[in-house]
């Protein structure tokens, strides 16, 4: 996880300290290396926080710039094919890791990349030559990304806490979507609950020409959709079928674990869980740690659950007890955290099993 | 060379290339080869995993453009070929096809002459794995006019492939042409379509190409993968209305005919019935 941020306001310079509140509000999310990038010109500034996954070194700290200096990108995610596309591009890189190749990919073919990343990410690549700010987030929204907009002023973050913290912008609370989570808990794409914050779409991308004054809407292109990926047809053989599927979750499993950093799973014990745990366990030459949360009340608890597949398959297991003082303690925490009104129990347990990981 | 034109328009040609070492050097060599001066190749290797790059660097030059990509399907190779593309005319030349040294002086000719034509096409002759020609019935052509009525009955006298025709870009980006990427064995036919009945020409004499069959070649060797491809052809051009009146009943026929003939074969009987059922609700169309 990282934290990604950046603003654009043409009637004012800005300076470089400009988003110090605001990335201080992210810092969770990239203790390793913090750093921004201004254009004066164009009154931009990017800024990142960086947690190492690949490439642990300083050279891949970010903002980071394109071999011919034209282009600076900001990223958070991964990219499991990044090695691929490296070969199959022809990319000569000086890091190990995944931006470099993001960057360079796009330096090459543009936009077009995009359909090449397989991953989760958000991220903005500014092109320098063309003052032209490009924005893309990965094809089912895995990686967060918001983003203000009022017709002049242009900001996005990883969390909406770093957008309220932006000098400037204009914040109310958008009433027009309380009925929405009141009915469904949540608050839908692509409202947030202040007005002009927005969730960004997802398999999207966005260009923002700087050189222009900002049109009054914005034009998102899809790089993606899900309803083109749907088939139609009627597969004949079952036992063919069956073999894809294993093969399909296999390798997206197996693209998962490329990590410079331990790897675990969160284990329920129930279908889902227990067979991505049993897949990375089998690709993977280390043991794998498994994490999962029960109840003190046998009523509710499935821990047990977990815990015979964890031995069956041998993982460095870890089981948390939830109890009354432990969802008290971090009521505050989770408000802080989900950054808007989200009316979902489950969010304690996995912000709890979530500290537990990563204590260990 | 002269054939009557004095200036020269550039022409791109496109050649999307997946695993082609076999025969790229070929294709290449045969449009370095033609009589026309103003050529630039763009070369988009699609993510080939053979020597196909240690080929194509060996010819990367001012002329000839490489773009190297991971790979993802010839209708994508060549839309992003085309993106790269700066000429008056545009090829979309398939990497083991082979060009006679007048197939582009030719075609330019006639679309120089005439601006009122979307493209030129022409001849088309059948080479095996070894370039011989390959004997056949009646003489081959791209489609010249009427092309949606002969896209959409299968008219077998004439060849869709892309390779044989050289089309105006003015045309290619007013229309906002793409292939389809979601298809790959239709994908030249769906262009077409997409063309619409612009107008055509041929070149009756010379200028031909040199179509490769090939034994392991997709659109010649039968499996559930070119059936469902074919199905994908089938809804996208119905969902886009790129056949109407007696042209669409036409083709729901043909269609319909033969993805009942296509899924039987494959003893996939539920959709083969399905479309059987379609192909006789047709005659009351």
């Amino acid at each position: 996880m990282c934290g990604i941020i950046g603003y654009i306001n043409k009637a004012e310079k800005l300076s470089k300290t400009d988003l110090d509140i605001p990335m201080n509000t992210i810092k969770h999310r990239g203790p390793d290396a913090q750093d921004t990038y201004l254009n004066e010109e164009n009154s931009l500034i990017l800024g990142h926080l960086r947690l190492s996954i690949i490439d642990l070194s300083t050279s891949a700290n970010q903002p980071f710039f394109s071999s011919d200096n034209r282009y600076v990108i900001i990223f958070n995610g991964e990219i499991y094919n990044f090695k691929e596309i490296k070969n199959d591009c022809k990319i000569e890189t000086k890091t190990n890791g995944d931006t470099e190749i993001i960057i360079e990919a796009f330096a090459q073919h543009g936009t077009n990349s995009f359909t090449w990343l397989n991953g989760m990410f958000a991220f903005a690549i500014y092109d320098i030559q063309e003052q032209k700010i490009t924005l893309c987030r990965d094809r089912f929204g895995i990686k967060p990304l918001f983003y203000y907009y009022d017709g002049q002023r242009f900001a996005f973050a990883s969390e909406i806490k770093a957008l309220k913290k932006i000098k400037g912008l204009d914040l109310k609370k958008n009433k027009d979507t309380f009925p929405s989570f009141l009915h469904l808990g949540y608050i839908p794409y692509p409202y947030t609950v202040y007005q002009h914050i927005y969730k960004f779409p997802q398999g999207a991308y966005l260009e923002i020409d700087l050189k222009h004054t900002l049109s009054a809407t914005l034009e998102f292109n899809y790089f993606w959709k899900l309803k083109d990926q749907l088939s139609r047809h009627t597969f004949s053989e079952e036992q063919a079928v069956k073999s894809d599927l294993k093969n399909l979750l296999e390798s997206a499993v197996d693209k998962q674990l490329i990590s410079d950093v331990p790897i675990g799973t969160f284990l329920s014990g129930g279908i889902d869980s227990s067979l991505i745990t049993v897949i990375a366990s089998k690709l993977k030459d280390t043991k794998i740690k498994t994490f999962s949360v029960g109840y003190e009340s046998n009523k509710y608890n499935e821990s047990h659950f977990a815990e015979t597949v964890a031995k069956a398959i041998g993982t460095d297991h870890y089981t948390m007890i939830l109890k009354e003082d432990d969802i008290l303690n971090i009521i505050e925490n989770i408000i802080s955290s989900y950054d808007e009104p989200y009316a979902d129990s489950s969010a304690y347990p996995t912000m709890l099993v979530s500290k537990l990981a990563k204590k260990k | 060379m002269n054939n009557g034109i004095i200036k020269y328009p550039s022409v791109s040609v496109v050649i999307p290339c997946f695993n082609g070492e076999k025969y790229i050097a070929k294709t290449i060599n045969s449009v370095l080869h033609q009589h026309y001066p103003e050529i630039e190749i763009i070369i988009v290797n699609d993510g080939s995993k053979d020597s196909t790059y240690e080929i194509l660097k060996s010819y990367e030059n001012t002329s000839i453009k490489i773009i190297n990509k991971p790979n993802t399907g010839v209708s994508d190779s060549r839309n992003i070929g085309m993106g790269y593309a700066g000429g008056a005319y545009i090829l979309f030349l398939d990497a083991d096809d082979i060009l006679e040294p007048d197939f582009i002086s030719k075609r330019v000719e006639l679309l120089e002459k005439d601006t009122s034509l979307s493209y030129c096409t022409g001849e088309i002759v059948w080479i095996n794995e070894l370039d011989n020609p390959i004997e056949m019935p009646k003489k081959q052509y791209g489609i010249y006019e009427n092309i949606t009525r002969n896209v959409a009955s299968f008219n077998p006298l004439f060849s869709t492939c892309p390779s044989a025709y050289l089309f105006r870009m003015e045309v290619v980006k007013r229309k906002k042409l793409q292939f389809n990427i979601r298809l790959s064995s239709p994908a030249d036919r769906y262009f077409l379509l997409e063309l619409g009945n612009e107008k055509g020409a041929l070149v009756k004499d010379g200028g031909k190409l040199m179509y490769r069959i090939n034994t392991y070649s997709m659109s010649h060797h039968f499996s559930e993968k070119l059936i469902f491809d074919q199905e994908n052809y089938f809804f996208s051009v119905i969902k886009n209305n790129l056949v109407s009146g007696n042209e669409k009943v036409i083709f729901i026929k043909k269609m319909c005919y033969q993805l009942f003939a296509s899924f039987y074969r494959l003893k996939m009987y539920s959709p083969s019935f399905v479309y059987l059922s379609r192909y006789l609700k047709s005659f009351f169309l």
